[in-house]
């Protein structure tokens, strides 16, 4: 259960977070670690094939796009200063995600009782290194591919 | 698991990142590796071709169990691995001759070969939602490749590039949900299976196969979703023009909806999938030509003639026959190697007279007679001129197709043909013969090293032409072979 709450809130304060920065490299990343946590939280409800898409797919795939069109924004407007007044409204969202949870957290212990924890299930590393381990060859090869266009784009200027 | 293939993907990408730390040190060195890479995976393909024979029996064999190996080769993989390093080779030493200088070249070189990696992973998987993790490395290198000039028209081939290319990727990842979904599986056997047993819902797997047509027709550049091919073959550098028109949308999109197409056809009641196939494929055969007698500009003319071309390949993939399949593969592989030639020529007379605009130029056969050359030898291939290659590949698909039954298709394809062979005469007559003008007055012959990939290209089509039997039976017979 602390575990899955541990969970549940990464994925809330990340998605706010992603919402939330300006610095729109910080928004992605966000995004990205979001996915992870959502990733973390299939896995651990028994659905691997579809935690093993979201890695490859959210995680991965999405995040390197996300960062390759930030590269490509002028750098005045990527390193935006960060404005106190948007993280003062976290707070908010945090009580009413809390007050929400306080309603019908009972009800989400209830549906959780009956499913398996990690130790249970197939094994994550058999699945990601064994049944799915090109699919990891392609990640890598995506963020190679993301990081060299970042790399082209912004090479520009010292030719 | 068949790990032999991983190569293939592992040492260009390897390749590409160490470029750019080389770079500093070294240029040539980089040009070198680049080459060298693409050279050694050619020549490992090349012998690969008879050990495929045993590796498509593995896999033929494997095809009846449960899981299906997420990586496999056989024969058609190995031949669209000689085609993909032959196009990106060409294209690697093109550039060495031909992009200016500067920091970014060091990017440009590992994109090309990042490039090439991923369509290598396309070709060698076994599983839907694998070649889709592959596809977007295709994507994402081919997207910043066209913009790497950095002017305002690279920039919007990009974007519209990426705006069709994306859609195109979420429909092939939902299709990917869908067949999980209603087989169980993402890999090519659990739909094979499936559609073969009867099992699964009809309609999910119909809607799954819908999507995944859709989604390589957009990245095959298929008319109605050919938006973004001449403005992307237009505004990036000539040798990524090569190498997207010669061998990108055909793995992207070609190779996909052809083993898409041999699976439908041992399934009964898929049908309509293979009939809407042939539909798009001769309507952008005729839209391809009509659209390409009407343009001025050489480049976008190639654009438009490629989109026609892939149309014979898909139309001839969709009626399925062992002898239409042969007509696809090989007219797959001489489309490569003759639009790669045009687009490389291409280059070579914009750089000689700084213009692209057909109405401005003539009289260039006597000034830059290797380009004219090796241009006319492509023109009269794709144009479907014996001895050729590209005559025995289209004459494949046009009997293929009249023998199969589809006899209004074929007598598309044979006027479309003779319009191919219209529009080339054109562009021929405007730019190579006539008069001097005072655009090609000062047009000189490019570098040596610039002329070397489109001569050994254009004496492939003429050696693969004239030996038609001995590479029929030594290439194509078993890559078709393999897919049925």
């Amino acid at each position: 259960m602390s575990l899955y709450l541990l969970l549940l809130v990464a994925l809330v304060l990340f998605s706010l977070l992603a919402v939330v920065f300006r610095n729109m490299l910080l928004a992605a990343i966000s995004l990205g670690v979001a996915s992870v946590a959502l990733t973390l939280i299939l896995f651990a409800l028994s659905a691997p094939w579809a935690a093993t898409f979201e890695l490859s797919v959210c995680a991965g795939l999405i995040t390197v796009l996300f960062v390759s069109a930030v590269s490509m924004i002028r750098k005045e407007e990527l390193f935006l200063k960060e404005g106190r007044a948007r993280f003062a409204l976290l707070p908010f969202f945090f009580l009413l995600f809390g007050i929400g949870f306080w309603f019908f957290g009972d009800r989400f212990a209830v549906a959780l009782r009956g499913m398996p924890t990690l130790g249970e299930q197939v094994g994550v590393g058999i699945l990601l290194w064994s049944v799915r381990s090109h699919d990891l060859l392609g990640q890598l090869c995506i963020i190679l591919a993301g990081v060299l266009a970042i790399k082209a784009f912004f090479g520009r200027g010292r030719d | 698991m068949n790990q032999g293939l991983v190569p293939f993907i592992l040492l260009p990408a390897l390749a590409a990142v160490i470029a750019p730390f080389l770079w500093r040190k070294s240029r040539p060195a980089v040009e070198s590796l680049s080459a060298l890479v693409l050279g050694l995976g050619l020549i490992a393909a090349l012998i690969g071709i008879p050990l495929a024979g045993q590796l498509g029996a593995e896999f033929r064999a494997a095809r009846g169990s449960f899981p299906m190996p997420p990586f496999r080769g056989d024969e058609f993989s190995t031949l669209m691995l000689v085609t993909i390093f032959l196009i990106s080779l060409a294209s690697v030493f093109y550039s060495i001759f031909s992009v200016p200088g500067g920091e970014k070249r060091a990017s440009y070189y590992s994109l090309i070969l990042i490039c090439t990696a991923g369509m290598a992973g396309v070709v060698t998987t076994g599983d839907f939602f694998t070649m889709y993790v592959f596809l977007e490395v295709v994507a994402v290198s081919s997207f910043a490749l066209i913009a790497f000039s950095g002017d305002s028209e690279g920039i919007e081939g990009a974007l519209k590039y990426l705006f069709l290319s994306a859609p195109a990727s979420f429909l092939i990842l939902l299709g990917v949900a869908l067949l999980f979904l209603n087989t169980g599986g993402t890999s090519f056997s659990h739909l094979f299976q499936t559609a073969a047993g009867g099992g699964g819902s009809k309609a999910g797997i119909l809607a799954a196969l819908g999507l995944f047509a859709c989604g390589f027709m957009v990245k095959a550049g298929l008319v109605p979703f050919h938006g973004w091919v001449p403005d992307a073959y237009q505004s990036s550098p000539a040798p990524i023009s090569a190498l997207l028109s010669g061998i990108v949308t055909k793995v992207a999109g070609v190779y996909a909806l052809v083993r898409m197409s041999m699976f439908l056809h041992a399934a009964p009641g898929y049908a309509s999938v293979t009939r809407a196939l042939m539909f798009f494929g001769a309507l952008s055969i005729v839209v391809g030509a009509l659209a390409a007698m009407v343009q001025r500009d050489f480049k976008r003319l190639l654009a438009f003639s490629s989109i026609s071309q892939v149309g014979y390949i898909v139309l001839s993939a969709g009626l399925g026959t062992p002898m239409a399949l042969l007509g696809a593969t090989f007219h797959l592989f001489n489309h490569a190697t003759f639009k790669a030639t045009l687009f490389l020529n291409g280059a070579a007379v914009e750089r000689a007279t700084g213009t692209r605009d057909m109405t401005q130029l003539g009289g260039l056969g006597s000034r830059m007679p290797w380009t004219t050359g090796t241009s006319v030898v492509a023109f009269l291939s794709t144009a479907g001129i014996p001895p050729l290659s590209g005559f025995w590949s289209k004459l494949i698909i046009i009997v293929a197709l009249w023998v199969g039954g589809a006899k209004g298709y074929a007598i598309i394809a044979l006027l479309a043909s003779i319009l191919t062979l219209g529009y080339f005469l054109i562009l021929q007559r405007r730019i190579f013969f006539g008069k001097v003008v005072s655009f090609t007055e000062g047009a000189e012959e490019v570098a040596a090293g610039m002329l070397l990939p489109v001569v050994v290209l254009a004496a492939l089509m003429v050696i693969i032409g004239l030996y038609f039997p001995f590479i029929c039976q030594l290439l194509l017979d078993p890559a078709v072979k393999a897919l049925l």
